[in-house]
């Protein structure tokens, strides 16, 4: 029993946590909305400078023939989201330039086309 | 369904779990020292770049269907993982909040410095990556910076895990040849209390035990690769149940990176991922509240609709069959 006591205390005294709940991350960080305008697929997509992460919305109205998009940016496959899906990119500097590719996808993920573009992140 | 319990028994498990009378003195001090030492030869097999497409694994499992279809993405759904820890700080998580707590002997830190819990979590929750990006995930960090733990800590986390009611699916994606009576006592508990335990069958390639996932109650998954075949390093025998893609399957890494993984730890989260959109729909459309019919609900989904590739029947090398999402998921909303 003194054995099994020993035993339990160090898992307890380095558990500081376990008596707790869990703790939250960073969180959800909610962009502030900025609507395209209805009706107009001109634009493609938004990018929302936050502090620590560059948040980028699509112009759903542009990809309404797209199940879902594959994000490829600076070369990183973001993945696979919904044309409604807000992403969440590493922060970036005043002045930088960024290579976007957009791949539309239909239900089964096959490509339907693709677009790049070039997004300059403004100096102010 | 294996192992889960009628309603009444669930709900007095859990009542038990939080009782503060309750003893949660270990039985055996030696089997809590046990070591979990071969968890990462799973996953450090093979960091691979491959020529197959990234995110095969998804489209295989027809997940951007299943989104639009059945119009959820894992929201409702409670997922705990059981791991090496977290990155929360990476952008595919930035849309999220996931809860962590570490109970990792003499390291109270949060995190991930290893990098194998960071990819499972984003299988699961993680946008682009993930199967369920709006679920709801809790993580438990269990594996040190080098991949290690101790069983005492995995049934510390699976105890919590029940005290708290935080879950409908687990993904436990390591393991260890040895058995541990407690531990399978924390996992036959959790499930008869209406959660699933979801546990990789090892990398090893052998017909061989390997715990958690040997236990009766865990549901077991094997890996294949993207031809759907199953893979020589998946181990095999009576506890698998189930197989998916596990080669070269992308998702996040520490430091906002994202990697090609191979394992059987890769098959677990998309196992686990594909059973929390199941779990979500029941929720959310069904309106269902038990989370004991939710599972059996789930796993009889899971379990009647796999791709029965292997011999006929369940079998030692696939279990029921490779999962099929749409499949699954019709099943689910029958």
């Amino acid at each position: 029993m003194r054995r099994a006591i020993l035993l339990l205390l160090p898992l307890l005294a380095s558990c500081s946590r376990c008596s707790g709940p869990a703790a939250p991350g960073p969180g959800p960080i909610a962009p502030p909305v900025s609507p395209f305008v209805p009706g107009d697929a001109t634009e493609t997509l938004r990018v929302t400078y936050l502090p620590g992460k560059d948040v980028l919305q699509f112009n759903v109205q542009r990809f309404d023939d797209c199940s879902a998009l594959e994000v490829v940016y600076d070369g990183t496959n973001y993945g696979i989201m919904l044309p409604n899906a807000d992403l969440y990119l590493p922060a970036d500097k005043p002045g930088d330039r960024h290579q976007i590719q957009v791949t539309c996808l239909d239900d089964n993920g096959a490509p339907l086309n693709t677009e790049k573009l070039t997004q300059v992140r403004p100096d102010k | 369904m294996k192992c889960v319990s009628n309603n009444e028994v669930a709900k007095a498990l859990v009542q038990k779990a939080r009782d503060p009378q309750t003893r949660h003195v270990e039985e055996s001090p030696k089997a809590r020292q046990i070591v979990i030492e071969k968890s990462f030869a799973e996953w450090k097999g093979v960091p691979s770049p491959s020529p197959v497409d990234p995110l095969y694994d998804l489209e295989y499992m027809k997940v951007i269907a299943l989104w639009r279809e059945y119009g959820i993405q894992g929201q409702a759904a409670n997922v705990a993982v059981i791991d090496s820890g977290c990155d929360t700080s990476h952008p595919a998580f930035a849309h999220t909040e996931i809860f962590e707590r570490s109970l990792v002997q003499g390291d109270p830190s949060l995190g991930d410095p290893d990098g194998h819990g960071t990819w499972v979590c984003g299988k699961i929750v993680g946008q682009g990556v993930g199967i369920a990006p709006m679920c709801n995930l809790t993580v438990y960090r269990t594996l040190d910076a080098n991949g290690s733990g101790t069983v005492d800590a995995s049934v510390a986390a699976l105890n919590a895990i029940l005290k708290e009611g935080s879950a409908n699916v687990v993904n436990i994606s390591f393991g260890s040849p040895l058995f541990s009576a407690d531990q399978e006592k924390a996992v036959n508990r959790l499930v008869r209390s209406g959660v699933i335990v979801c546990a990789a069958a090892g990398n090893y390639g052998l017909d061989t035990p390997f715990y958690p996932g040997s236990y009766k109650c865990c549901l077991t998954v094997a890996a294949t690769n993207a031809a759907g075949v199953r893979t020589s390093f998946s181990d095999y025998g009576g506890q698998v149940d189930i197989a998916a893609p596990g080669v070269a399957c992308y998702s996040t890494f520490p430091g906002g990176q994202f990697r090609a993984m191979t394992g059987t730890s890769m098959a677990t989260p998309v196992v686990a991922g594909l059973l929390t959109l199941g779990v979500s729909y029941l929720k959310m459309v069904k309106n269902m509240s038990s989370r004991t019919d939710i599972a059996r609900k789930v796993m009889s989904a899971l379990e009647e609709t796999a791709k029965d590739v292997g011999p006929k029947g369940k079998d030692s090398y696939y279990g029921f069959g490779v999962i099929d999402g749409l499949a699954f998921m019709q099943r689910v909303a029958s």
